[in-house]
């Protein structure tokens, strides 16, 4: 072998994508290092950032969720653990509302069939189908009880709620999603 | 003869923009009394510009800081330093204010904006917060009730 048919080694490995990782592989990898399994039930990984493996454009999870995240009693509560029954009510940019209620764990999934459109009822499994795609920006409300929290802010672009509410209050995040202000 | 036609130019306007508004060293403190209040909440939050590698990164109270402990806490000096910087960088040779790739990023394609990965922001030049934004980049006083304007439309 000489040395000019070793310049196109490069291009042929690439053309058979053996060089580089897709941005969501990459993340997915990196769910994976931080612990998240792939058991496939309606209650694992919770806080995790859903989407990144139920997205429309990548899903190794199967499922493709359209609005996915996980609701805690307390701002602090450990990750693992989210509140069971509380409502996530979703209005979109074109006025559509949607209720959702979190499972065992705190999640709530959003996915979408064809279809009529779904008024949308709240499942024991914390899913819920519709039959439209969410209108960017969504305005968001969590209510159990009488006790409701309503997002200060709308909702641009993710659809992994836990994008920005990921664990405790950083630089890149503000936190969980919460019914109730420590101390309280 | 070389002077004169110089001079012919510049007076057909061969040269010279005309009826355009030049972007004037921007005013930090005006931004962040005015524009920030606006862009903050519209511009920066988590799941747009208030991502590190974004063009036009923005910081914001709600959205990314520029430090962990600053969650919860008001808009910082250098925050607002930074957030002036991204609008300078991201098009550092305006010809004009009006034609501010900030600007025209939001602004409606319909309305002569340029494509916007997260919707128009802007329907028209009309919008109050358009208005606000240009009057910042053209150092324009009449910004100010723009700027109030958009900000109290952000109201929930």
């Amino acid at each position: 072998m000489n040395v000019r048919s070793l310049l196109w080694l490069p291009f042929a490995l690439a053309a058979v994508g053996c060089i580089g990782t897709r941005p969501e592989q990459a993340r997915y990898d990196e769910l994976r290092r931080l612990g998240a399994d792939d058991d496939g039930d309606e209650e694992h990984n919770p806080g995790y950032p859903c989407v990144d493996c139920h997205g429309r454009d990548y899903a190794p999870g199967d499922d493709v969720f359209a609005l996915a995240g996980t609701v805690y009693l307390r701002a602090s509560d450990p990750y693992e653990r989210g509140l069971a029954g509380a409502v996530v009510h979703v209005r979109d940019a074109e006025g559509r509302e949607l209720e959702v209620v979190s499972n065992e764990v705190g999640n709530f999934m959003v996915s979408v069939e064809g279809g009529e459109e779904d008024e949308g009822e709240g499942s024991e499994e914390g899913e819920i189908e519709i039959g439209w795609w969410p209108t960017y920006p969504l305005e968001v409300w969590v209510t159990q009880g009488e006790l409701e929290q309503r997002m200060e802010t709308l909702i641009e672009r993710e659809e992994s709620c836990a994008h920005c509410h990921w664990r405790d209050p950083s630089a890149t995040s503000v936190g969980r999603i919460y019914l109730m202000e420590d101390g309280t | 003869m070389r002077r004169a036609a110089i001079a012919a130019l510049l007076l057909t306007g061969c040269v010279a923009d005309q009826g355009t508004v030049a972007v004037e060293p921007l005013d930090a403190a005006f931004y962040a009394a005015n524009v920030q209040p606006v862009v903050g909440p519209s511009c920066g939050s988590l799941d747009c510009h208030g991502v590190g590698l974004r063009p036009l990164r923005i910081y914001a109270e709600d959205g990314l800081r520029i430090d962990d402990g600053l969650r919860g806490a008001p808009i910082s000096d250098e925050e607002i330093g930074w957030n002036v910087a991204a609008f300078g960088g991201v098009d550092p040779e305006p010809s004009s204010a009006d034609t501010h790739v900030a600007l025209s990023k939001p602004l409606a394609v319909g309305a002569g904006g340029l494509h916007h990965l997260g919707d128009p922001v802007f329907a028209s030049e009309g919008d109050p917060g358009y208005r606000c934004l240009r009057g910042w980049l053209a150092a324009d006083p009449s910004a100010l009730d723009a700027c109030a304007e958009a900000e109290a439309a952000l109201e929930p």
